[in-house]
């Protein structure tokens, strides 16, 4: 018996134990399997790759072209705004108030808004503080028949850079401003005296030219700012009956 | 004479292969499709190995296919120390043993004639059968240690140097291992039909 030459018992183990070769069918399939894997399809991953650097590049240069502080005022459009201890906020959620005070003035009369607030639910202005001095040249009586006609000229209006105008909906204010307009123009009609209105009724003024615009701009309150804002409960009033005299 | 003669140049033929062999483990390691020389040259050992382990012929290549596809992926980080072919059949013996505790499958041959007849071994003899009947009883019952050595030797027909590095042994105490373990089997064998 020898290191490699099996004697009769060892074959005879060999039998035994069942040993034969592997088939060639399996011996060259394996082969290959393990010399020749199938390889990766390295195609698909670089362009997968290359589009997503190439969005990179065109968002980054989007980004500058854009500009940084557009990018993040867009941003914060789309996600709200960040007030401290309050957190992150909807942008119709945030309260943005009258940059100062707004005032007009025209020969004989002058009008000023003092304060103005735009929120979620609603826009919320100050009664104007006017100082008309114009005499009155035409007027009329409340009453059933002039209801409509003194509404029409006495209601102010808030117009909005588009064209859009939100009414006064005598709930204590108007509609909100949307979140990404700033600046509207309030129409009001000032409260001219009237010098032959008969005592015991309401009279209006109807000159047209108590018609006033007062450009408005708003902006978000910058930190710290305490604002004082007025819950202002409106109890519209019916128009007045009395009917004992008529111009 | 002459058959000494051969002997030494057989031996001197495996200590070529063996001087070769870390040539062409580097060159595997260098070009991957040179490990096709390394691949040709044990495929049939370890399948052999792993068919004496396993008795089954589906396990055998299923192994077999797991040893070298581990041995491929793992063959950048072989250390080169001569004894790549008992780092194979580490692998082929890990991947064996995991299979064994994964299924709890029966690793040693079966006795069924039917598999003897599969392996075109048909032996006429009444008496030959007889004997390979006892014999594979004997395997069964043999002791993990001892199966090793056989399978080792007559399945991935296996050096006694090569046994000895992969058994962590000394390849002479291996060789009379072997031999002491080929006389109890024959003694049992010659007992049994007595």
């Amino acid at each position: 018996m020898n290191n490699l030459f099996p004697d009769a018992f060892e074959l005879e183990l060999e039998k035994a134990m069942g040993l034969s070769d592997a088939s060639p069918q399996f011996v060259q399939s394996l082969r290959q399997k393990v010399l020749y894997p199938p390889k990766p399809n390295y195609r698909r991953r670089p362009l997968v790759w290359k589009a997503a650097v190439i969005m990179v590049l065109i968002l980054t240069i989007m980004f500058f072209a854009v500009g940084p502080q557009n990018v993040l005022a867009a941003v914060r459009q789309w996600m709200g705004q960040y007030l401290p201890g309050i957190g992150f906020v909807e942008d119709s959620n945030v309260l943005r108030i009258l940059e100062t005070p707004a005032t007009v003035k025209i020969e004989g009369a002058e009008v000023t808004i003092r304060w103005a607030y735009t929120a979620e639910d609603q826009t919320v202005i100050a009664y104007p503080e006017e100082k008309d001095t114009r005499p009155c040249r035409d007027w009329l009586i409340y009453s059933p028949e002039t209801h409509q006609k003194i509404q029409g000229i006495s209601l102010g209006k808030l117009r909005l850079p588009d064209g859009r105008e939100l009414e006064w909906d005598f709930n204590g204010g108007y509609q909100p401003i949307p979140a990404n307009i700033n600046d509207a123009t309030l129409i009001i009609y000032t409260n001219k005296e009237v010098p032959g209105c008969p005592e015991g009724v309401s009279c209006r003024c109807m000159d047209e030219d108590q018609r006033i615009e007062i450009s408005l701009k708003f902006i978000t309150p910058p930190p710290g700012t305490e604002l004082e804002i007025y819950d202002m409960q409106f109890t519209p009033v019916a128009p007045t009956l009395k009917i004992d005299s008529e111009k | 004479m002459k058959f000494v003669t051969q002997e030494l140049n057989l031996e001197d033929k495996v200590c070529d292969e063996q001087a070769d062999e870390e040539e062409l483990v580097r060159q595997a390691q260098q070009d991957l499709a040179q490990f096709a020389v390394l691949y040709d040259r044990y495929v049939q050992r370890v399948y052999r190995f792993l068919l004496a382990r396993t008795a089954d012929v589906a396990e055998a290549e299923d192994l077999t296919s797991q040893t070298f596809l581990t041995a491929m992926q793992k063959l950048p980080s072989y250390r080169s120390n001569g004894h790549f072919l008992a780092w194979l059949f580490s692998i082929a013996r890990n991947k064996q043993v995991d299979n064994f505790r994964k299924y709890q499958r029966r690793n040693v041959v079966e006795l069924s004639e039917n598999m003897a007849e599969s392996h075109q071994d048909l032996v006429n003899d009444i008496i030959q059968k007889e004997r390979r009947y006892v014999l594979k009883q004997i395997l069964v019952e043999l002791p993990e240690r001892d199966y090793e050595l056989l399978a080792l030797r007559l399945a991935a027909r296996m050096s006694f140097a090569e046994m000895g590095v992969y058994m962590h042994k000394n390849g002479e105490n291996v060789k009379k291992a072997y031999y002491r373990l080929l006389e109890r089997l024959k003694t049992r064998v010659e007992g049994s039909h007595e």
